[in-house]
């Protein structure tokens, strides 16, 4: 069954593929869905950058508050992603779900115009703001998989992480610009966020569509917990999903690694944005190249090695005497890390789930992976007060071995085709 | 539509949008101008501090300054990074610019070219220290203080300070707290008397029991009395004491958080008028020793300061307040995002 469809989505691949220079072949869909993320990232990346400070400095909000307050929201929209997902499913809507998650986040940002300093509607807009994000995300990779040969799967979603990425580098230099042009002055960065969602939406809504063939055909029945649990059920799925959740236990934080990073490698804390800069613009030179290479030797491999490379970080937050020629090679290997991790796990599960159930499969592959690094991201907390920063690293670095080794043989005996793995 | 439609209104959207990203960015920035402040001075707007709020103008303190007009210090609350630092203002145009010194304090006070700050300090910041600085803001030396501060004080030439601290609880207004409160001689460090171990007396006689809780000193011109309030139960008195006989004397009842006036010859203090908690401030008349309500309707729980000899001023949720010392008139409001107020007068 799955053969057929594979065979049917190989050859209206073929027909969608679009010739861009150099040798990368991928779908228009792609680069469209690209040039939306990459004008929504703009957009969402220049009010997350300065949320804190707008929050802290402004509105006089501990952090420590803010922190908590967005990882229960991390929590809550796991259902609202899982939903949207399914429904894009069942009604081969993908396009019509996806402008509804971008929709709201843009929204949101005339929202902050509005609200004043109300803490309490600033932490609605927020939780608004992600619950877009949990809509559309799901959708819209289902779009990118629909619309590539599965051969090709991980330099489609390179390409289309690079161009997220690219907006994830322009956001927040272009708020911190605006920041450094009207000190203390938050609404212009609102509006122009606004104004860069609204060009992304238009991209989707104008030149982005659903496979007909899905529309047409016959709704699946209503979501209900068992029909999630039969998408687990299909082996492979399931093996992926404990592969991508263990190793996501083992990973820490963004937040972490940045601040352990400051500290080790004797940056100033004003300089911390640059780090993230910099981690950004290495993930998207590097999205592309680490696709193609995943569809040539093997996404397990790639996504095994991403990992790999992320010990190497580890290993940088803990050497005694980093040097600043070594702290720019973690940068590199944290941005190769993600590079060759994000699109290519998407990937992998694109390939081996059904086309009429991958928005519905990728959204659970999210949830697990992203409630994963939430009780990573606890435990590495109390890690840190426990046994010290040193201590608690070395711990995660020990899990991350374990859960590479026991993510590679998961993925090898049971995930992959041999052809992938 | 066609894709030539698509193209089209794409095009459309992208230049109205980045048309009135442009616009608004420019409105921005020519409004910025066109309020645009000193160098050095920071304005903090209106707009981020609450409907119809009035913007503050900041700027970086570096000495407090006093020749040619008075100044009012205190700590300043501003809702952004600048909250709970010392800062200064012209007493008389304080809302006209704040200068913010680089130190925090939960309390302060100034007086003589010398200030008291009490602020977090110690082990990991886990206790409070107490701040001894100059004109300039420079610490001079700081000494540990147990317990929540509450009440800090210099004396009029800036040799000696007074400290209260809750050891226990960390409120006045219920029963169950205990307080510290020591007096330090401000040149060398040294404590000079620590209240509860100096001797009362009332008519004569000696007066002690072991529920006494000491809190609010206010420092006269000889570097020798001082008044301070006196707790037992529920009753509170007003005590004169000298440090050189090492001596407190209880002078009347029901006074607390004594403030003695610029020419010495008045007392501000808060006094109990209803049920627990509902201070109000009043002026006790040294020779005739009557007390006068001042002007007021809601409970305060602060030690006054004489803003001159006619005008008290007090802080309430971070409103600084002033109000006339002979009981009539009404409060008006001084300052906001403020409280802990010092006069600094011009010598």
């Amino acid at each position: 069954m799955y053969q057929v469809a594979d065979s049917q989505a190989l050859a209206r691949g073929g027909r969608a593929l679009v010739r861009r220079k150099g040798s990368v072949k991928v779908s228009a869909t792609v680069v469209l869905l690209g040039l939306t993320s990459l004008f929504t990232d703009i957009s969402s990346e220049m009010v997350t950058a300065i949320l804190p400070l707008y929050l802290v400095l402004s509105l006089g909000l501990s952090p420590l508050a803010f922190g908590v307050i967005d990882g229960i929201q991390q929590g809550a929209s796991a259902l609202v992603r899982v939903t949207a997902g399914y429904t894009a499913d069942r009604f081969g809507r993908y396009k019509e779900v996806a402008v509804v998650g971008y929709g709201l986040s843009a929204v949101t940002r005339i929202g902050f115009l509005l609200v004043g300093r109300s803490v309490s509607l600033i932490g609605a807009l927020v939780f608004v703001d992600r619950t877009g994000k949990g809509i559309r995300t799901a959708p819209r990779d289902a779009l990118i998989a629909l619309s590539t040969p599965k051969e090709q799967l991980g330099t489609a979603f390179g390409v289309h992480r690079a161009l997220d990425t690219a907006g994830a580098v322009i956001g927040p230099l272009l708020a911190f610009s605006l920041l450094l042009l009207l000190p203390n002055d938050f609404d212009p960065i609102f509006f122009v966020s606004f104004c860069f969602a609204l060009i992304g939406l238009a991209i989707l809504v104008l030149f982005v569509e659903n496979r007909p063939d899905r529309v047409e055909a016959e709704p699946l029945p209503p979501v209900t917990m068992r029909s999630v649990a039969r998408l687990l059920a299909v082996p492979r799925f399931g093996a992926l999903l404990v592969a991508g959740g263990v190793l996501a236990l083992a990973t820490m934080s963004d937040g972490f690694v940045y601040l352990g990073l400051q500290q080790n490698l004797d940056f100033a804390g004003r300089n911390l944005p640059l780090l993230y800069v910099a981690t950004s613009l290495v993930y998207m030179l590097l999205a592309v190249p680490a696709g193609r290479l995943a569809d040539r030797i093997g996404r397990g491999k790639v996504f095994i090695s991403g990992y790999l490379l992320l010990l190497v970080v580890y290993g940088a937050l803990v050497a005694p005497g980093v040097g600043p020629a070594a702290s720019l090679i973690v940068i590199v290997a944290f941005g190769a890390y993600y590079a060759a991790t994000d699109g290519v796990l998407t990937a992998i599960a694109s390939a081996m789930l059904p086309d009429e159930a991958r928005a519905t499969g990728l959204s659970v592959l999210v949830t697990v992976t992203s409630l994963a690094r939430l009780v990573a991201s606890i435990a590495f907390g109390a890690a840190w007060v426990l046994i010290g920063v040193d201590a608690a690293v070395v711990v995660f670095a020990g899990g991350l071995v374990v859960a590479a080794a026991l993510a590679g043989i998961v993925l090898t005996r049971y995930a992959m085709e041999p052809a992938d793995a | 539509m066609r894709k030539r439609t698509r193209l089209a209104v794409l095009a459309a959207v992208i230049a109205a949008c980045v048309g009135a990203a442009v616009v608004y960015v420019g409105l921005s920035v020519a409004r910025s101008h066109k309020s645009s402040p000193p160098a050095g001075v920071h304005v903090v707007s209106g707009a981020t501090l609450g409907r119809g709020a009035a913007g503050v103008r900041t700027t970086k303190a570096s000495s407090v300054d006093t020749e040619g007009d008075s100044r009012i210090l205190f700590v300043s609350m501003i809702p952004d990074r600048t909250a709970g630092s010392l800062a200064v203002a012209p007493l008389s145009d304080p809302t006209s610019l704040r200068a913010i010194a680089g130190l925090r304090c939960v309390r302060v006070y100034y007086s003589g070219g010398r200030g008291l700050c009490l602020t977090r300090g110690g082990l990991l910041n886990t206790g409070y220290v107490a701040k001894v600085f100059d004109s300039d803001f420079h610490v001079e030396r700081q000494y540990p203080v147990s317990g929540i501060p509450s009440r800090a004080r210099v004396s009029p030439d800036g040799r000696y300070g007074a400290t209260t601290t809750f050891v226990q609880g960390d409120s006045y207004s219920n029963g169950n707290f205990s307080t510290r409160t020591s007096i330090r001689d401000l040149t060398t460090g040294k404590e000079v008397a620590d209240l509860e171990k100096l001797a009362v007396t009332k008519d004569g006689r000696r007066f002690s029991n072991r529920n006494f809780n000491f809190w609010g000193v206010t420092f006269a011109e000889d570097d020798d009395r001082f008044y301070a309030s006196l707790g037992s139960g529920s009753d509170t008195y007003l005590l004169e004491g000298s440090l050189r006989d090492r001596t407190l004397k209880v002078l009347t009842e029901r006074v607390e958080c004594p403030s003695l006036s610029p020419d010495g010859k008045r007392i501000a203090f808060k006094r109990i008028v209803g049920g627990a908690g509902d201070w109000r401030l009043f002026v006790l008349d040294l020779t005739t020793m009557k007390a006068t309500r001042l002007a007021g309707d809601d409970p305060i729980d602060d030690q006054a300061e004489w803003l001159d000899d006619d005008h008290v001023v007090y802080g309430n949720d971070n409103v600084l307040w002033v109000v006339r010392a002979d009981g009539s008139g009404g409060p008006r409001k001084l300052l906001s995002y403020a409280f802990s107020p010092a006069v600094s007068r011009a010598s």
